[in-house]
């Protein structure tokens, strides 16, 4: 992480509002909390206030019913006096506790209980009902006094009462009934407990609270927390003056159980929060993260667009080139041959040289590419170490020969040479070291060592050594500060690590990635001035335990062998079919191989390949993995499942633009004999054909060193057995071509063609060459061919099956339909059957329905114009 | 900087969020303490030297403590223009319109029933609605107190007594002076005057002329709201016994005592309970025990035994051992209308007094 000035100021700046927004939030939170519960409790006093409501007005009209009851039997009193004793006596029976009589207007009592005294001034009733009007009232530690005037003749005579000395149920409400544990009491102004239910729960000047509250309100409420619960006690005062209701409900009994509301919403809320900062976190550290990946493109002063993350991109890019710069190189190829201008041909060499290093820049940046991805991987395989070597040894002898330097090789005699390992890698990481080292020497030498170790401790029945390559030159070496930008290279194999140490190339990095991939290890030395030493250690298994003997003597020998290579052969009896979809690619082979008279037939597709390969036989065949309709791959395939025709025991040789690895893994999986990069190079193009060809074809120049017989010490150090020709094998008619033969066929294939077939192939619907191929080159027969085609009116039986929807007749058709079209080279009519079939095959029929019309067009229209041509 | 301005925006949407919280939780319990608005509605001018004015002295005392606003109308008729300014008040937002005279009960009983969410208070009126509450003093307890003054200050025994409209509670006023003066000196008699009318001063004037005059009283009392029969009485020197307002500054000479009223504890229990939602519809009529009326300070000219006479009465009613209008009670026509032992029923006394006790003259 920075912590530059600016970004400090930006982090900071970042956590104080990120913290201020998070306190923010939680005060909301503790806000809303507050808001919840004093909404709850207020809610919940509603409740409670309009339960209390309920309670009063019960016991208000129960008080009041004893009352009217009250007044009734006054009133009866006053209709006839000498019933009192028949109208009274329900009352006595009541309860021994209540008391009733009768008072005159002074509070004299009449007639009734005189052992309890009830007096003007202790009851305002009786003052009341001396005005006509039934009352109820109490007095402190008397008791309730109903009263109720006795009327005489619209007077008031008398007054009757009932006094409860002691509050009895008959007053109370029964509310056992209610729902919940409810203590109802009665309580006088002074909060003396008059009846109902005590509670336990009564906290300190509960009363003395609710009734100050009582000024303000109707009925009091309190919430109050007692032993860990939460009780609403409520007061209301009843009608009876100075009487007053009073009881306590706990919270969980207000049957909403809304208490856990705000605790709920709390925690839900909390969460909320909670995965809010994780949220912010998350964008902080990815702001973060961007920042640091910005700040650093900057620094570096690379162009995002130079290195997207995305290493197919790179690939795919990668193999793009290669194809045009292929395509140089085999124009340049042949230019090189032709030219006989000697300051042309140095440019052109330039060309080739120069060509030469960007395909292998490519070839470095997608190997790069893969390895970043993690997609390279090693593909251990037996292989002969000498041959390895001796390659290198001849590419450096080839490269050091150029700048003049001399060149030393030491090679341990005891190395075996049957290793097992990944061949492709190993030369790869060599030949780097030893392009590096020729590269940066102006003048002086270059030794080249290959010795080894033997790992100790290893398994039983494996069998490693350590490779040691010491590649040691005389060059501008490297400074101490470099080399440490150097290995720093080393250590980061990575695009930025790679390009930040321009001038080292690629070619390092890539090498030092192998190795270790390969888990060996490089070590530099090197003195400014005065040369570097690269070395090499990879470990290889050991096969069998062959010396590579006297590596130089081997060598030489291996060298005349590729005199005889080299050496101009001919072999005019061989017949090679070259299928490539470029018509450059093929000119081009037809260049090279124009010295060694070989009858060189060419193909442009699969098809077309598969065609001539089933009539006729060749000798080799060159595939290109990418030709149209069908590919080289699928051609062999097909080619290997038909049973019966002349190539059976052709060597094919795959021809690709891919790397070596790709290539070499190509033809282990397809079965192809061997291969050829792209773009072909004269040396191997010859060395192949050479390899391939059956002896008895090939004719050296000088003639006396032919049959010689002697055997080639290179083929069996290669290991690769020439294949020969079976006996009894029929061969096809070979025609002898002469140089000037081939000039004509060369001709005969682009010019010469009769007035007609000149004119059907300028309709551009027919490739009038390859219908003539697949006529054996016999123009009358192409023609019949043709004529029958225009006749077969195939697309009126399409057109049917078409239309009844019948898609396995349908695709019999399309199936026939490709292949005459194809043998007529009229490619584009069959690639669209091909198409169709395909798409019959998948059960694609909406792709049918679509292209149907296209190809009964293309037809109809090639019909039309064969028939007005021919 | 994006990110810092997507911060700062969250940041301040929240604080508006926690402002909005705040200001409604602010807000909301407020309803009981916002000014409350009161509409009076007269009869007469609220400075009338009497009825009016002893509500309009009490109301102004409250405004000055309480959080309130009035509105005063006027010398209001009874008619339906009663109506229409009720109306106005409630639209210009009373949420009590006091009515203090009988004669706006219609008036009352229709805007009440209109307008349910206000109360009405409505003096000295007799139905009850659910949002109107009807309430009056027992004046006949300070009449029969001051009738006792009267029976003792009299020298002649002939008292006049200036009534304005034959109704319960003027003729229980009558009866309860008669009694009290009665009391004291049987051989007094009281000479009634009708002036048909609680406000016109000139109707009052010539009833007054006629007990003056005709009856040749040498004191009297007014129960109308009126002042001109005190500035009478001041003329001709003869005793006044006034009524609603201690006017004895006014007319040092002739003016002894009068019932008068201190509503002013009424009215604040009344509005509290109101503004706490603990208002109760109902019809009450309160005695002397209550303390909302009281008789004026005794003049100089009335002896400190007569006080005491009138002390001792004053006790017994406050007991409420003891009322005006306990038997044995005769009529005017010789009937004996309320037995010994015997008391009338409020019902009787608010609403079917319609005889006079023994010593009433009848009048015009």
């Amino acid at each position: 992480m920075d912590f530059s000035a600016r970004v400090s100021r930006i982090h900071v700046k970042m956590v104080i509002l990120v913290s201020v927004f998070m306190a923010v939030l939680c005060l909301l939170c503790v806000l809303l909390r507050i808001r919840m519960d004093d909404l709850l409790a207020k809610s919940m006093n509603l409740q409670v206030k309009q339960q209390s409501q309920v309670l009063a007005s019960t016991l208000d009209s129960k008080m009041m019913s004893h009352l009217t009851y009250l007044s009734t039997c006054a009133k009866l009193i006053g209709d006839d006096s000498s019933r009192i004793e028949g109208i009274l006596s329900p009352l006595g029976q009541i309860d021994t506790t209540v008391r009733y009589g009768i008072l005159d207007l002074n509070g004299k009592l009449l007639w009734g209980d005189s052992s309890v005294s009830v007096k003007i001034s202790d009851f305002r009733g009786i003052g009341e009902s001396s005005h006509g009007v039934p009352y109820v009232s109490y007095a402190e530690g008397k008791g309730v006094l109903m009263t109720a005037p006795i009327l005489y003749g619209g007077n008031v005579r008398a007054i009757l009462y009932k006094l409860y000395t002691v509050f009895n149920d008959d007053l109370l409400v029964d509310f056992s009934k209610l729902e919940g544990q409810r203590f109802v009491t009665i309580r006088d102004g002074k909060g003396h407990f008059l009846m109902g239910d005590e509670t336990d729960v009564k906290p300190e000047g509960i009363f003395e609270e609710l009734y100050a509250k009582l000024g303000e309100a109707k009925v009091a409420v309190a919430r109050k927390k007692e032993a860990g619960s939460i009780y609403y006690f409520y007061m209301q005062e009843l009608d009876i003056r100075n009487l007053y209701v009073m009881g306590v409900i706990p919270e969980n009994a207000l049957g909403l159980n809304a208490e856990k509301v705000p605790s709920l919403v709390f925690r839900v809320v909390g969460c909320l929060v909670l995965f809010f900062a994780m949220s912010m976190g998350i964008v902080f550290l990815m702001f973060r993260h961007n920042y640091e990946l910005n700040r650093r493109r900057l620094l570096e002063e690379i162009p995002e667009e130079s290195f997207p993350k995305n290493d197919r991109i790179l690939k795919i890019l990668g193999d793009e080139v290669r194809i045009p710069i292929g395509n140089i190189l085999a124009i340049n190829t042949v230019l090189l041959k032709e030219c006989k201008n000697p300051v042309l041909k140095e440019y052109s060499q330039n060309i080739q040289s120069v060509g030469m290093s960007l395909l292998s820049l490519v070839n470095n940046i997608v190997d790069l590419s893969k390895m970043e991805a993690g997609n390279m991987e090693l593909v251990p395989v037996p292989y002969n170490l000498f041959s390895v070597l001796s390659e290198c040894y001849d590419m450096l002898n080839l490269k050091a020969a150029d700048k003049a330097l001399h060149v030393e090789i030491e090679v341990d005699q005891t190395l075996p040479t049957e290793l097992r390992g990944d061949e492709t890698r190993l030369r790869q990481v060599i030949n780097n070291l030893l392009m590096n080292a020729v590269k940066y020497t102006a003048s002086g030498s270059v030794v080249f060592k290959v010795s080894y170790e033997r790992v100790s401790g290893n398994r039983l029945g494996s069998n490693l050594i350590n490779l040691v390559i010491s590649v040691q030159d005389t060059g501008i070496g490297i400074r101490e500060e470099e080399l440490n930008n150097l290995l720093l290279a080393f250590r980061r194999p990575d695009m930025i690590g790679i390009l930040s140490d321009a001038g080292t190339g690629l070619g390092l990095s890539l090498t030092n990635s192998l190795v270790n991939l390969m888990n060996g290890k490089v070590t530099v030395d090197s003195a400014y001035g005065k040369g570097s030493t690269f070395v090499l250690t990879i470990p290889q298994e050991v096969i069998r335990n062959e010396a590579i003997g006297d590596f130089e003597k081997r060598y030489r020998d291996y060298m005349t062998a590729s005199v005889i290579q080299n050496r101009k052969f001919h072999a005019s009896g061989a017949v090679v079919l070259a299928v490539d979809d470029v018509p450059m690619n093929l000119r081009v082979m037809a260049g090279l191989l124009k010295e060694t008279n070989v009858q060189l037939v060419m193909a442009n597709n699969g098809m077309e390949a598969m065609e001539k390969i089933k009539r006729n036989h060749y000798d080799v065949i060159f595939m290109d993995k990418d030709v149209p309709i069908m590919d080289g791959a699928e051609t062999l395939s097909i080619m290997k499942s038909l049973a019966d025709h002349p190539n059976l025991e052709t060597p094919i040789i795959l021809m690709t633009s891919n790397s070596v690895s790709d290539a070499r893994d190509i033809c282990r999986r397809e079965g192809f004999s061997d291969f050829l990069i792209k773009p072909v190079r004269e040396e191997s193009l010859i060395t192949m054909l050479y390899k391939y060809l059956p002896r008895d074809k090939v004719h050296f120049s000088d003639e006396a060193e032919e049959g010689d017989g002697r055997e080639d010490p290179y083929y069996s150090s290669m290991n690769i057995a020439v294949p020969l020709v079976a006996n009894g094998m029929e061969k096809a008619p070979v025609q002898e071509m002469s140089d000037a033969q081939a000039e004509e066929t060369m001709k005969h294939f682009g010019q010469n063609l009769p007035e007609d077939l000149e004119n059907l192939a300028g309709t551009g619907y027919v490739d009038v060459k390859i219908g003539l191929d697949c006529c054996e080159k016999d123009e009358n027969l192409y023609r019949q061919k043709l004529k029958e085609y225009s006749d077969s009116a195939l697309d009126q039986s399409l057109e049917q099956y078409y239309r009844i929807e019948d898609y396995e007749n349908y695709r019999i058709l399309v199936h026939l339909l490709k292949g005459k079209s194809l043998s007529l080279g009229a490619i584009e009519i069959a690639s669209l059957a091909k198409l169709m079939e395909s798409a019959c095959n998948r059960g694609d029929y909406e792709y049918v329905k679509t292209s149907h019309a296209r190809l009964i067009h293309a037809y109809q229209n090639f019909v039309k114009v064969l028939k007005e041509q021919i | 900087m994006r990110l810092v301005k997507f911060f700062e925006a969250i940041a301040v949407a929240c604080l508006v969020a926690i402002f909005l919280m705040l200001k409604n939780s602010g807000t909301e319990e407020k309803t009981d303490y916002t000014t409350m608005r009161i509409a009076v509605v007269m009869g007469g001018p609220r400075l009338d030297h009497s009825w009016n004015e002893s509500h309009y002295i009490a109301l102004e005392k409250l405004s000055k403590e309480m959080d309130m606003e009035i509105a005063y109308y006027d010398n209001v008729p009874t008619n339906s223009m009663a109506e229409e300014i009720m109306e106005r008040a409630i639209a210009n937002g009373a949420q009590i319109v006091i009515a203090n005279s009988f004669g706006f009960g219609d008036a009352v009983a229709r805007v009440a029933q209109k307008h349910p969410e206000t109360k009405f208070f409505h003096a000295t009126g007799l139905r009850v609605h659910p949002n109107v509450l009807v309430y009056a003093g027992r004046q006949y307890q300070m009449s029969y107190l001051s009738g006792i003054v009267a029976g003792l200050m009299t020298r002649n025994n002939k008292l006049g007594y200036l009534a304005s409209l034959n109704i319960s509670e003027v003729n229980s006023a009558i009866n309860a002076f008669t009694l009290g003066a009665r009391k004291v000196n049987p051989e007094a008699k009281v000479y009634v005057s009708w002036s048909g009318s609680w406000l016109d001063e000139n109707m009052a004037a010539t009833a007054a002329h006629y007990l003056l005059d005709t009856c040749g009283v040498d004191l009297f009392t007014t129960h109308a709201d009126v002042n001109r029969p005190y500035e009478m009485a001041e003329e001709k020197g003869v005793w006044i016994i006034g009524n609603n307002l201690d006017n004895s500054e006014r007319y040092p000479k002739s003016f002894l005592t009068a019932p008068i009223w201190h509503w002013e504890d009424f009215y604040r229990a009344k509005i509290n309970e109101v503004k706490r939602n603990k208002f109760v519809a109902r019809n009450e009529w309160l005695g002397i025990e209550s303390g909302i009326m009281d008789l004026a300070p005794l003049a100089s000219a009335v002896g400190d035994s007569i006080i005491r006479i009138v002390e001792s009465e004053r006790r017994k009613l406050e007991e409420g051992s003891f009322d005006v209008f306990y038997g044995p009670i005769e009529d005017n026509r010789g009937n004996l209308r309320v037995g010994p032992g015997e008391s009338m029923t409020d019902e009787n006394m608010q609403h079917h007094f319609d005889w006079y006790v023994k010593g009433v003259v009848d009048g015009l």
